[in-house]
């Protein structure tokens, strides 16, 4: 069996309910996957289709309701939020819609947020490094206010794999760009992707992207209806 | 730790780069300033009330003895203790000056006296102060001894078998008091020339005295050493039993003292608490992400336990030196402009209190907040519209009960404390419920305004969370405002009714009936006099409804001294006094063996109306009933009686006259005349303590003032934060109707009309519950009350002009940045 093969992610009858002032509402029913690593899959379906959830769910960010979820060997649904987060330090890397930088910082500062966190040596060489890799050398000591969108969400890149993470979970990555920069962003992440060997799982309602990825997964009113290869 | 580290500095440097901190730190400096600065200013307040009254006894504290005082050892333990300390020896004697004798009270006294205050002395250059004392073979006298004993300066004067001479004019000592030795005229003497007199034998009348002055703690000390070795002919001498007329004054500026800074404190940490709240609020994306990115709690809290203290412990510094400049700078400035000098403020022990004061502040008001952040979902990073965290009860509760743990242990005010929870109970219940359905009433009326107007008023019915936090929170400190305003006034009316200008500054008694008609003609004769005169007969109490008194049945209190002495009664055809029960009487009572009893006698003695007490004056006994409770003023300047009698029942019996009246400084030489006139009548002179009580009042009046300042500084630091923990939200609405095509004008219509409404709703809840929580406190510091109608209509107009000025100066800044600017910081 070869590293593909392993389970990076693996969900069983994964569901998620809430209380609302109507009733218990069901946002994802009995989802079953496994996510091999170095595996690219995309999380597909309309709005309020559970895509974000699901993929919160996977990433240690929410608890299910029911199921079972484990990433990188760690049944996530039985660590509390401070062991939650020690997985996603070591082994998870994210892409938002909203790039999600702090502010004030710079995009040096931003690249190394999660690197000091995990008190990796040569935190600042490396981050530099991204961000080169990232095509943005020179706007380093920028805050993200004085970069585009498509460049904050490259920064967002550099962030997410800096730290070498076992997956990136990306959600809706273009959605806040341009058809244009879109194309080069999600290039970027492909390739990096590719490069780094790091699993990926791509949220998206854009049949084009999903695409990209070599498995995907279909979500209808939090069901799955379907997975390709 | 080195990854905590690494997020300190850099979350320290980011919030110092995006001013997220700023509200919050200026918060502190101002809120903790102000406190501090009020510490500064009571400490400063109290040493000169400490002072003042010090100088009226003309020692820090003093052991009075009928019998010989061990004055070496005392001296010795007090030297020990850095303490200055002095005896007295005070007797009555005749003193001849040629063919006249007269009767005076003596003082002997050395070099060191008096430990406060100074002595007052005539001569060639007028009244003047003086730091020394009569030496050996020397005596100073008081004029009107002078005048009786038609002596003059440089001439012998004789003390027993001591011949003496008269070198100086004695016009006033700082320990002059209303006590029996004090009713003769005075002579100073030198100690050492005491025993050449021989009148002190061993039955001789007289009263030693140690005086003590020096470093609070350390006469504190000495008091506790001493107290438990005292005999029952020595007692310890204040001002309570002194000058009680003082302490009522001093006791209530010192407790509205306490009470401005407890309302500044309140609104201290209203301040703190909302611009914590608001940099938590800001702070929940940014603690989301990291939180995403992998983030502990624990590591969070240490990121922001670190920034919270970093910053309040630079805050604090700062508001200290804030503060106490503030406190320098407004005494000086009492000082240059009202005449009211006041000392510097003890500095270390009030600069410790704010620091401390300042911290606990943080942590109590600031921290919850901060520490709620650590609940903040990781989902909010995709769900953005997850609400943050809600701060738990208990940690509103603990923050209340923290800031009044510290304030009972640094102000030592248990009622002042209580009243203080009670009222922040009250104003919690009924804004909760007010506000409430003022917020409904509001909606339901506002729908029928025209559109830019109806715009805020529907702002407000809508968001009636936000709405009703802002109300909450501008009513809390228009409470506090108007609730320092009427006890401010009632101070005002209570010491400016107290001691007007012409309150009498001088007693004459013993004037006999046959001579009454001849001083009021000598009085008549002098235009600016009016006395007042009171008979005054002598008669001790001996029965209760029969039943004999017995100091047994009254081993404490006052009591004793009602029962074991002769009182001063007096008698009037027509009662003018406050009654607490029963009728007053007029002439037709004149014949009728009625009582008027004072309040406190009446509760010490259990008496009621209908009693019958009796009396006996020499061989005389005279049995009446009472027909009122009366309130009296201890704490005026104006002769009391506990007993007043009607006419026929003691007019037959040997009965004195006292007489009242102010004199200015520049007539004072027709109290010669007066005594030259009339050698049998002794005149007190109260002029120094009135003078004293009239300082004291001045220098209070002007500290209300210089609190008022303070107080309504804290009111609009809270103003202005509640204002910018609204400004995000309302910037993004004043941007999307703009965008939609909202011209400014519209647009400040709206927010006018926001702002009118919030203002005089504030200002209306705010005056009930100020006024609910004066009553109590105007009780707890006998004030007496003061109530105005027209407060209620302007008091509602003074909150929505204060919301007005205060919001115009955010909408101002709002309607001038570009929409797109902050639709962008929003998205």
């Amino acid at each position: 069996m070869d590293a593909s093969d392993t389970p990076l992610i693996q969900a069983t009858g994964l569901g998620k309910q809430v209380l609302t002032p109507t009733g218990v509402l069901t946002i994802l029913n009995d989802i079953n996957l496994r996510i091999n690593a170095g595996v690219s899959m995309a999380i597909m379906g309309s709005s309020g289709s559970g895509k974000s959830t699901l993929l919160s769910l996977l990433a240690g960010l929410d608890i299910p309701s029911h199921g079972e979820v484990s990433l990188h060997g760690h049944r996530l649904n039985t660590l509390d939020e401070d062991e939650r987060a020690k997985v996603r330090k070591n082994h998870v890397g994210f892409v938002f819609q909203q790039f999600h930088l702090l502010p004030a910082f710079t995009a040096l500062e931003n690249v190394l947020l999660p690197l000091e966190l995990k008190g990796m040596p040569n935190a600042r060489e490396q981050a530099q490094l991204w961000l080169n890799r990232v095509g943005l050398s020179k706007r380093m000591q920028h805050t993200p206010r004085q970069l585009s969108g498509g460049e904050q969400q490259r920064v967002a890149i550099a962030r997410a794999f800096a730290v070498r993470p076992s997956v990136i979970f990306a959600d809706e990555p273009t959605g806040s760009l341009d058809a244009h920069t879109s194309w080069k962003i999600i290039e970027l992440i492909f390739e990096t992707q590719r490069e780094e060997n790091t699993t990926l799982v791509l949220v998206t309602h854009d049949e084009s992207l999903a695409k990209l990825c070599a498995r995907r997964m279909l979500l209808e009113a939090g069901d799955a209806k379907g997975q390709l290869e | 730790m080195k990854q905590s580290l690494w997020l300190i500095l850099h979350f320290f440097r980011y919030q110092w780069r995006e001013r997220l901190l700023l509200t919050l730190g200026l918060a502190i400096v101002l809120g903790v300033g102000l406190l501090a600065s009020v510490n500064f200013f009571a400490s400063s307040t109290q040493l000169a009330m400490d002072a003042q009254s010090s100088a009226l006894l003309g020692a820090d504290w003093i052991v009075e003895s009928t019998v010989p005082i061990p004055s070496d050892e005392w001296s010795t333990r007090a030297a020990d203790l850095g303490l200055e300390s002095t005896e007295t020896v005070e007797f009555l004697s005749m003193v001849a000056s040629g063919e006249k004798l007269q009767l005076a009270a003596i003082k002997a006294v050395d070099e060191a006296y008096p430990l406060r205050g100074q002595l007052k002395v005539r001569d060639a250059r007028g009244d003047h102060y003086t730091d020394s004392t009569p030496v050996s073979g020397e005596v100073w006298m008081a004029p009107r001894l002078i005048a009786a004993l038609e002596s003059h300066v440089g001439e012998t004067v004789e003390i027993g078998a001591a011949k003496l001479t008269l070198s100086g004019i004695l016009v006033q000592e700082p320990d002059t008091g209303l006590a029996f030795l004090a009713m003769a005229p005075r002579i100073l003497m030198n100690v050492a020339d005491l025993p050449a007199t021989q009148v002190l034998d061993l039955g001789s009348r007289v009263e030693y005295r140690f005086l003590v002055s020096g470093e609070k703690s350390a006469v504190q000390r000495l008091a506790a050493e001493i107290k438990p070795e005292l005999s029952p002919q020595q007692t310890v001498t204040d001002n309570m039993t002194t000058h009680p007329e003082m302490v009522q004054p001093i006791d209530q500026l010192l407790q509205f003292l306490t009470l401005s800074a407890l309302i500044i404190f309140v609104l201290a940490c209203l301040a703190i608490a909302l611009a914590t709240r608001t940099y938590a609020q800001k702070q929940t994306d940014s603690t989301a992400i990291l939180r995403c990115l992998g983030a502990s709690r624990r590591q969070m809290q240490i990121v922001y336990l670190s920034s919270l203290l970093g910053l309040s412990l630079m805050a604090s510094f700062i508001a200290c030196f804030f503060g106490y400049a503030l406190a320098k700078g407004l005494i000086h400035f009492a000082a240059t402009h009202w005449q009211v000098n006041l000392p510097p403020p003890v500095l270390s022990e009030t600069i410790i209190i704010a620091f401390i004061t300042g911290i606990v502040l943080v942590l109590g008001f600031a921290w919850p907040w901060l520490l709620n952040l650590q609940n903040v979902s990781p989902l909010r990073v995709l769900q953005r519209q997850l609400p943050a965290p809600r701060l738990a009860t208990y940690w509103i509760y603990g923050g209340i009960a923290l800031a009044f743990t510290v304030i009972w242990s640094l102000y030592q005010t248990p009622k002042l404390t209580f009243s203080m929870l009670f009222f922040i109970a009250l104003a919690l219940l009924s804004f909760a419920l007010l506000t409430y359905g003022l917020l409904r009433l509001v909606g339901y009326w506002g729908q029928r305004l025209p559109m830019p107007w109806r715009l805020g008023i529907l702002h407000i019915a809508h968001d009636t969370r936000s709405s009703l936090m802002q109300l909450w929170v501008f009513s809390l400190v228009l409470t506090m405002v108007f609730f320092f305003l009427l006890v401010r006034q009632d101070f005002i009316h209570a010491w400016k009714d107290k001691f007007p200008s012409d309150a009498p500054n001088y007693f004459v008694i013993n004037i006999l009936p046959e001579q009454l008609s001849g001083v009021e003609q000598f009085f008549a004769t002098k235009e600016q006099l009016i006395p007042n005169f009171y008979p005054m007969v002598r008669a001790r109490l001996i029965k209760i409804n029969d039943h004999e008194v017995s100091i047994n049945d009254y081993p404490i209190g006052d009591v004793p001294n009602m029962i074991t002495r002769d009182l001063n009664l007096s008698f009037s055809d027509k009662l003018s006094a406050t009654l607490t029960k029963g009728e007053a009487w007029d002439l037709s009572a004149y014949d009728r063996a009625l009582l008027s009893v004072e309040a406190k006698m009446a509760k010490d003695l259990g008496l009621n109306l209908g009693d019958k007490l009796t009396f006996q004056a020499g061989a005389v006994t005279f049995t009446g009933e009472i027909a009122n409770i009366r309130q009296v003023d201890w704490y005026s300047m104006q002769p009391n009686f506990y007993v007043i009698t009607t006419p026929g029942l003691v007019i037959d019996l040997p009965r004195t006259y006292l007489g009242s009246f102010y004199l200015s400084s520049t007539h004072e030489s027709l109290l010669n005349e007066l005594i030259t006139e009339f050698p049998n009548l002794t005149v007190l002179d109260v002029d120094a303590i009135m003078s004293s009580l009239r300082d004291l009042i001045n220098q209070g009046l002007s500290v209300i003032e210089v609190l008022f300042f303070m107080v309504m500084l804290a009111s609009l630091l809270v103003l202005i934060v509640i204002q910018r923990t609204q400004a995000d939200a309302r910037q993004f609405t004043s941007a999307l109707l703009r965008t939609l095509g909202a011209s400014k004008g519209q647009l400040a219509r709206g927010f006018l009309s926001e702002f009118a409404v919030m203002g005089f709703l504030s200002g209306l809840i705010a005056i009930v519950l100020a006024q609910l929580s004066a009553v109590i406190v105007q009780e707890i510091l006998a004030l007496p009350s003061q109530f105005n109608g027209w407060i209620f209509i302007t008091a509602p107009l003074f909150g929505l002009g204060i919301y007005l000025l205060v919001g115009l100066l955010f909408m101002h800044h709002m309607l001038r940045s570009p929409p797109v600017l902050s639709l962008a910081e929003q998205a």
